[in-house]
Protein backbone atom coordinates (compact mmCIF):
# COMPACT_ATOMS: atom_id res chain seq x y z
CA UNK A 1 0.00 0.00 0.00
CA UNK A 2 1.37 3.40 -1.04
CA UNK A 3 1.22 5.96 2.00
CA UNK A 4 0.56 9.18 -0.35
CA UNK A 5 -2.62 6.75 -1.77
CA UNK A 6 -3.74 6.47 1.50
CA UNK A 7 -3.23 10.20 2.20
CA UNK A 8 -4.93 11.25 -0.78
CA UNK A 9 -8.07 8.84 0.30
CA UNK A 10 -8.06 10.79 3.90
CA UNK A 11 -8.15 14.41 2.30
CA UNK A 12 -10.68 13.23 0.25
CA UNK A 13 -12.90 11.53 2.99
CA UNK A 14 -12.27 14.54 5.50
CA UNK A 15 -15.20 16.93 4.77
CA UNK A 16 -13.71 20.32 4.23
CA UNK A 17 -16.50 22.31 6.54
CA UNK A 18 -16.00 20.28 9.31
CA UNK A 19 -12.94 17.86 9.70
CA UNK A 20 -9.60 19.46 10.86
CA UNK A 21 -6.26 17.48 9.69
CA UNK A 22 -3.12 17.67 11.36
CA UNK A 23 0.06 16.46 9.37
CA UNK A 24 3.35 15.54 10.94
CA UNK A 25 6.38 16.82 9.74
CA UNK A 26 8.20 14.96 6.82
CA UNK A 27 7.16 13.38 4.10
CA UNK A 28 3.37 13.33 5.38
CA UNK A 29 3.55 16.89 5.39
CA UNK A 30 5.17 17.20 2.25
CA UNK A 31 2.80 14.78 0.21
CA UNK A 32 -0.39 16.18 1.81
CA UNK A 33 0.36 19.71 0.77
CA UNK A 34 1.27 18.45 -2.87
CA UNK A 35 -1.60 16.33 -3.32
CA UNK A 36 -4.01 18.95 -2.31
CA UNK A 37 -3.78 21.62 0.23
CA UNK A 38 -6.60 23.14 2.01
CA UNK A 39 -7.66 25.85 5.21
CA UNK A 40 -8.53 22.82 7.06
CA UNK A 41 -4.82 21.24 7.00
CA UNK A 42 -2.35 21.98 9.55
CA UNK A 43 1.19 20.82 8.13
CA UNK A 44 3.30 20.13 11.22
CA UNK A 45 7.04 21.42 9.83
CA UNK A 46 8.96 20.09 12.74
CA UNK A 47 7.79 19.84 16.09
CA UNK A 48 8.00 15.91 15.87
CA UNK A 49 6.31 13.70 17.86
CA UNK A 50 3.47 16.54 18.61
CA UNK A 51 0.68 16.06 16.20
CA UNK A 52 -1.65 13.98 18.63
CA UNK A 53 -1.02 17.19 20.97
CA UNK A 54 -1.72 19.65 18.70
CA UNK A 55 -5.10 17.52 17.31
CA UNK A 56 -5.47 17.13 21.15
CA UNK A 57 -6.11 20.97 21.94
CA UNK A 58 -8.20 21.25 18.91
CA UNK A 59 -10.14 18.41 19.39
CA UNK A 60 -10.77 19.87 23.39
CA UNK A 61 -12.18 23.59 22.01
CA UNK A 62 -13.82 22.56 19.36
CA UNK A 63 -15.95 18.94 20.39
CA UNK A 64 -18.36 20.09 17.52
CA UNK A 65 -15.55 18.84 14.80
CA UNK A 66 -13.78 15.82 14.22
CA UNK A 67 -9.94 16.25 14.28
CA UNK A 68 -7.78 13.98 12.63
CA UNK A 69 -3.88 13.89 13.19
CA UNK A 70 -1.98 11.89 10.53
CA UNK A 71 1.34 10.55 11.96
CA UNK A 72 4.14 8.55 11.39
CA UNK A 73 5.38 5.77 12.97
CA UNK A 74 8.66 7.81 13.98
CA UNK A 75 6.69 10.23 15.07
CA UNK A 76 4.59 8.61 17.31
CA UNK A 77 7.52 6.64 18.66
CA UNK A 78 9.34 9.69 20.13
CA UNK A 79 6.03 10.60 22.48
CA UNK A 80 4.60 7.38 23.23
CA UNK A 81 3.00 9.19 26.23
CA UNK A 82 0.57 11.49 24.00
CA UNK A 83 -0.96 8.35 23.73
CA UNK A 84 -1.77 8.32 27.53
CA UNK A 85 -2.69 12.05 26.99
CA UNK A 86 -5.48 11.42 24.92
CA UNK A 87 -7.47 8.56 26.35
CA UNK A 88 -6.72 10.86 29.48
CA UNK A 89 -8.71 13.37 27.97
CA UNK A 90 -11.00 11.12 25.97
CA UNK A 91 -11.90 13.06 22.88
CA UNK A 92 -15.09 11.93 21.47
CA UNK A 93 -14.23 13.62 18.38
CA UNK A 94 -10.79 12.45 17.69
CA UNK A 95 -8.88 9.98 15.18
CA UNK A 96 -5.51 9.08 15.24
CA UNK A 97 -4.16 7.43 12.22
CA UNK A 98 -0.69 6.21 12.01
CA UNK A 99 1.18 5.43 8.55
CA UNK A 100 3.93 2.96 9.61
CA UNK A 101 6.82 2.60 7.06
CA UNK A 102 8.59 0.85 9.93
CA UNK A 103 11.22 3.46 8.61
CA UNK A 104 12.69 7.13 8.98
CA UNK A 105 11.82 7.83 5.31
CA UNK A 106 12.77 11.51 5.31
CA UNK A 107 16.02 11.40 6.31
CA UNK A 108 17.18 8.62 4.12
CA UNK A 109 15.14 5.34 5.28
CA UNK A 110 16.86 4.52 8.58
CA UNK A 111 14.50 1.71 10.74
CA UNK A 112 12.11 2.30 13.10
CA UNK A 113 11.21 0.50 15.96
CA UNK A 114 8.05 -0.22 14.71
CA UNK A 115 9.49 -3.36 13.62
CA UNK A 116 8.96 -4.85 16.63
CA UNK A 117 7.12 -2.57 18.53
CA UNK A 118 3.50 -3.00 17.34
CA UNK A 119 2.08 0.69 17.88
CA UNK A 120 -1.48 -0.59 17.18
CA UNK A 121 -1.01 -2.40 20.70
CA UNK A 122 0.19 0.05 22.33
CA UNK A 123 -2.54 2.57 21.51
CA UNK A 124 -5.34 -0.36 22.63
CA UNK A 125 -3.24 -1.19 25.69
CA UNK A 126 -3.51 2.84 26.50
CA UNK A 127 -6.98 2.86 26.02
CA UNK A 128 -8.28 4.37 22.77
CA UNK A 129 -11.93 3.32 21.78
CA UNK A 130 -11.66 1.36 18.63
CA UNK A 131 -8.07 0.71 17.40
CA UNK A 132 -7.81 -1.24 14.03
CA UNK A 133 -4.59 -2.32 12.00
CA UNK A 134 -4.65 -2.70 8.43
CA UNK A 135 -1.97 -3.57 5.93
CA UNK A 136 -1.69 -4.79 2.12
CA UNK A 137 -5.27 -3.83 1.34
CA UNK A 138 -6.21 -0.71 0.48
CA UNK A 139 -9.98 -1.19 -0.13
CA UNK A 140 -10.16 -2.45 3.53
CA UNK A 141 -8.40 0.70 4.90
CA UNK A 142 -10.40 2.98 3.20
CA UNK A 143 -13.51 0.87 4.83
CA UNK A 144 -11.87 0.93 8.28
CA UNK A 145 -11.13 4.96 7.94
CA UNK A 146 -14.94 5.68 7.17
CA UNK A 147 -15.99 3.11 10.09
CA UNK A 148 -13.88 5.24 12.28
CA UNK A 149 -14.85 8.31 11.40
CA UNK A 150 -18.20 7.75 12.04
CA UNK A 151 -17.53 5.65 15.78
CA UNK A 152 -17.34 7.70 19.27
CA UNK A 153 -13.73 8.04 19.33
CA UNK A 154 -10.87 8.70 21.04
CA UNK A 155 -9.94 5.77 17.97
CA UNK A 156 -6.69 4.66 16.32
CA UNK A 157 -5.94 3.53 12.52
CA UNK A 158 -2.81 2.25 11.97
CA UNK A 159 -2.05 1.50 8.50
CA UNK A 160 0.61 -0.32 7.22
CA UNK A 161 2.67 1.24 4.09
CA UNK A 162 5.61 0.81 1.77
CA UNK A 163 8.27 3.18 1.80
CA UNK A 164 7.99 3.97 -1.62
CA UNK A 165 7.84 8.23 -1.40
CA UNK A 166 5.53 10.31 -3.89
CA UNK A 167 8.46 11.53 -6.08
CA UNK A 168 9.44 15.21 -6.59
CA UNK A 169 7.10 16.53 -3.12
CA UNK A 170 8.94 19.38 -2.01
CA UNK A 171 8.61 21.17 1.62
CA UNK A 172 4.70 22.15 2.08
CA UNK A 173 5.60 25.59 -0.27
CA UNK A 174 3.07 27.76 2.43
CA UNK A 175 4.12 29.32 5.15
CA UNK A 176 4.15 29.07 8.62
CA UNK A 177 2.64 32.33 9.34
CA UNK A 178 0.52 31.28 6.42
CA UNK A 179 -0.66 27.94 7.34
CA UNK A 180 -1.44 29.34 11.30
CA UNK A 181 -3.74 31.86 10.09
CA UNK A 182 -5.77 30.66 7.92
CA UNK A 183 -6.18 27.27 9.86
CA UNK A 184 -7.06 29.34 12.92
CA UNK A 185 -9.51 31.03 10.73
CA UNK A 186 -10.98 28.04 9.01
CA UNK A 187 -11.22 26.81 12.76
CA UNK A 188 -13.15 30.03 13.96
CA UNK A 189 -15.52 28.93 11.03
CA UNK A 190 -19.04 27.87 11.67
CA UNK A 191 -19.42 24.10 10.61
CA UNK A 192 -22.42 23.18 7.87
CA UNK A 193 -23.64 19.73 8.71
CA UNK A 194 -23.73 18.71 4.81
CA UNK A 195 -22.08 15.64 5.12
CA UNK A 196 -21.98 12.50 7.49
CA UNK B 1 5.90 41.77 49.62
CA UNK B 2 2.18 41.60 48.16
CA UNK B 3 1.01 37.95 48.64
CA UNK B 4 -1.96 36.64 46.48
CA UNK B 5 -3.82 33.84 47.59
CA UNK B 6 -3.49 30.71 44.70
CA UNK B 7 -7.42 31.76 43.88
CA UNK B 8 -6.47 35.17 43.77
CA UNK B 9 -3.93 34.34 40.85
CA UNK B 10 -6.17 31.92 39.44
CA UNK B 11 -8.80 34.99 39.24
CA UNK B 12 -6.42 37.55 37.74
CA UNK B 13 -5.89 34.55 35.16
CA UNK B 14 -9.35 33.89 34.20
CA UNK B 15 -10.14 38.08 34.24
CA UNK B 16 -7.82 37.92 31.39
CA UNK B 17 -9.78 35.26 29.83
CA UNK B 18 -7.01 32.15 29.88
CA UNK B 19 -8.95 29.03 29.87
CA UNK B 20 -7.01 26.42 28.66
CA UNK B 21 -4.16 25.05 30.98
CA UNK B 22 -1.59 22.08 30.97
CA UNK B 23 0.81 21.13 32.84
CA UNK B 24 3.66 19.05 35.02
CA UNK B 25 3.22 19.91 38.53
CA UNK B 26 5.54 21.96 41.16
CA UNK B 27 4.86 21.87 44.83
CA UNK B 28 5.81 25.52 44.50
CA UNK B 29 2.59 25.65 42.35
CA UNK B 30 0.32 23.03 44.08
CA UNK B 31 -2.21 26.18 45.18
CA UNK B 32 -3.03 27.34 41.20
CA UNK B 33 -2.91 23.26 40.23
CA UNK B 34 -5.42 23.28 43.25
CA UNK B 35 -7.55 26.13 41.74
CA UNK B 36 -7.19 25.29 38.01
CA UNK B 37 -8.18 22.06 38.78
CA UNK B 38 -11.00 22.04 40.35
CA UNK B 39 -12.28 24.82 38.91
CA UNK B 40 -15.55 24.09 36.34
CA UNK B 41 -15.19 27.23 34.17
CA UNK B 42 -11.51 25.94 33.07
CA UNK B 43 -9.75 23.19 31.57
CA UNK B 44 -6.46 21.82 32.71
CA UNK B 45 -4.69 18.92 31.60
CA UNK B 46 -2.34 17.18 33.84
CA UNK B 47 0.22 16.92 30.42
CA UNK B 48 2.70 13.59 30.61
CA UNK B 49 5.57 15.80 29.62
CA UNK B 50 6.25 19.57 29.31
CA UNK B 51 6.17 19.28 25.46
CA UNK B 52 3.13 17.75 25.30
CA UNK B 53 1.57 21.04 27.30
CA UNK B 54 2.77 23.26 25.33
CA UNK B 55 1.73 21.55 22.34
CA UNK B 56 -1.83 20.91 23.32
CA UNK B 57 -1.63 24.82 24.29
CA UNK B 58 -0.71 25.40 21.11
CA UNK B 59 -3.42 23.44 19.47
CA UNK B 60 -5.69 25.01 22.49
CA UNK B 61 -4.89 28.68 20.87
CA UNK B 62 -5.02 27.92 16.76
CA UNK B 63 -8.62 26.73 18.08
CA UNK B 64 -8.98 30.26 19.60
CA UNK B 65 -8.20 29.78 23.20
CA UNK B 66 -5.53 31.62 25.57
CA UNK B 67 -3.86 29.36 26.78
CA UNK B 68 -0.96 28.57 29.96
CA UNK B 69 1.08 26.04 30.54
CA UNK B 70 2.82 25.52 34.07
CA UNK B 71 6.11 23.94 34.86
CA UNK B 72 9.35 23.75 36.93
CA UNK B 73 12.24 24.78 35.51
CA UNK B 74 13.57 21.66 34.42
CA UNK B 75 10.92 21.67 32.19
CA UNK B 76 12.10 24.17 29.97
CA UNK B 77 14.25 21.48 29.23
CA UNK B 78 11.88 19.04 27.71
CA UNK B 79 9.94 21.55 26.14
CA UNK B 80 12.36 23.56 24.19
CA UNK B 81 12.22 22.19 20.96
CA UNK B 82 8.48 23.02 20.48
CA UNK B 83 8.58 26.56 22.09
CA UNK B 84 11.46 26.75 19.16
CA UNK B 85 9.96 24.63 16.37
CA UNK B 86 6.59 25.29 16.89
CA UNK B 87 5.78 28.52 18.97
CA UNK B 88 8.63 30.55 17.77
CA UNK B 89 8.47 29.23 14.03
CA UNK B 90 4.56 30.06 13.58
CA UNK B 91 4.59 32.64 15.99
CA UNK B 92 2.21 31.11 18.58
CA UNK B 93 1.34 32.86 21.91
CA UNK B 94 1.84 30.85 24.72
CA UNK B 95 1.27 32.18 28.61
CA UNK B 96 4.71 29.64 30.91
CA UNK B 97 4.39 29.78 34.57
CA UNK B 98 7.93 28.70 35.84
CA UNK B 99 9.19 27.83 39.28
CA UNK B 100 12.50 28.46 39.90
CA UNK B 101 13.71 25.91 41.91
CA UNK B 102 17.72 26.20 42.57
CA UNK B 103 17.60 29.90 43.29
CA UNK B 104 20.68 30.68 44.93
CA UNK B 105 20.64 27.08 45.72
CA UNK B 106 18.24 27.40 48.52
CA UNK B 107 16.76 23.96 47.68
CA UNK B 108 18.18 20.43 46.57
CA UNK B 109 21.44 20.38 44.95
CA UNK B 110 19.31 18.78 41.79
CA UNK B 111 17.69 21.99 41.24
CA UNK B 112 20.76 24.13 41.25
CA UNK B 113 22.35 24.32 37.75
CA UNK B 114 18.46 25.15 36.14
CA UNK B 115 18.10 27.67 38.66
CA UNK B 116 21.72 28.92 37.87
CA UNK B 117 20.85 29.03 34.33
CA UNK B 118 17.25 28.25 33.20
CA UNK B 119 16.13 31.84 32.75
CA UNK B 120 19.11 32.50 30.52
CA UNK B 121 18.24 29.60 28.29
CA UNK B 122 14.96 30.91 27.81
CA UNK B 123 16.02 34.35 27.12
CA UNK B 124 18.84 33.01 24.61
CA UNK B 125 15.91 31.01 23.20
CA UNK B 126 14.47 34.49 22.24
CA UNK B 127 10.95 33.55 24.78
CA UNK B 128 11.41 36.66 27.16
CA UNK B 129 10.45 36.32 30.64
CA UNK B 130 9.99 38.25 33.69
CA UNK B 131 10.60 37.49 37.47
CA UNK B 132 6.91 37.65 39.80
CA UNK B 133 7.29 39.79 42.79
CA UNK B 134 5.41 42.91 44.05
CA UNK B 135 4.40 43.41 40.23
CA UNK B 136 2.28 39.99 39.72
CA UNK B 137 -0.65 41.34 38.95
CA UNK B 138 0.33 44.11 36.40
CA UNK B 139 3.31 41.68 35.15
CA UNK B 140 0.95 38.65 34.37
CA UNK B 141 -1.62 41.34 32.55
CA UNK B 142 0.84 42.72 30.76
CA UNK B 143 2.55 39.32 29.57
CA UNK B 144 -1.38 38.13 28.19
CA UNK B 145 -1.36 41.42 26.60
CA UNK B 146 2.02 41.50 25.00
CA UNK B 147 1.97 37.52 24.10
CA UNK B 148 -1.00 37.99 21.87
CA UNK B 149 -0.22 41.20 20.50
CA UNK B 150 3.83 40.04 19.42
CA UNK B 151 2.47 36.50 19.03
CA UNK B 152 5.16 34.87 20.83
CA UNK B 153 5.53 32.93 23.96
CA UNK B 154 5.92 34.85 27.45
CA UNK B 155 7.46 33.17 30.41
CA UNK B 156 6.32 34.25 34.37
CA UNK B 157 8.86 33.23 36.76
CA UNK B 158 7.93 32.18 40.04
CA UNK B 159 10.52 32.01 42.83
CA UNK B 160 9.08 29.66 46.28
CA UNK B 161 7.59 31.87 49.10
CA UNK B 162 7.23 34.92 47.33
CA UNK B 163 4.27 36.47 45.54
CA UNK B 164 1.55 33.88 45.21
CA UNK B 165 0.72 31.10 48.34
CA UNK B 166 1.76 28.19 47.63
CA UNK B 167 -1.05 26.62 49.73
CA UNK B 168 -4.78 25.34 48.27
Amino acid sequence: MKRFDVIEHIIKMADPSRDALVFANGRISREACYLQDGDNHFYMLASMGQAPMIGLGLAMTHPERRIIVIDGDGNLLMSLGALANVVGANPRNFLHIVLDNQVYGTTGSQQSLSRVVDLSAVAKASGYRNVVREQDDLAAAKKSLSTLLLREGPNFLLVQVDQDDLQGTPPPQVEASVIRDRFRAWMASDVKQERA
Amino acid sequence: MQTLSAKQYVDVLKSCGVRFFAGVPCSVMRGVLYHLEKDPSLTYVPAVREDAAVSMAAGAWLGGWKSMVLMQNSGIGTCLDVLISLNLTYKIPLLLFITWRGFEHTDEPQHWIWGDRGNGILGESGIPYSILSDNVVEETRRAITEMEERLEPRALILKRRTCIDEEI
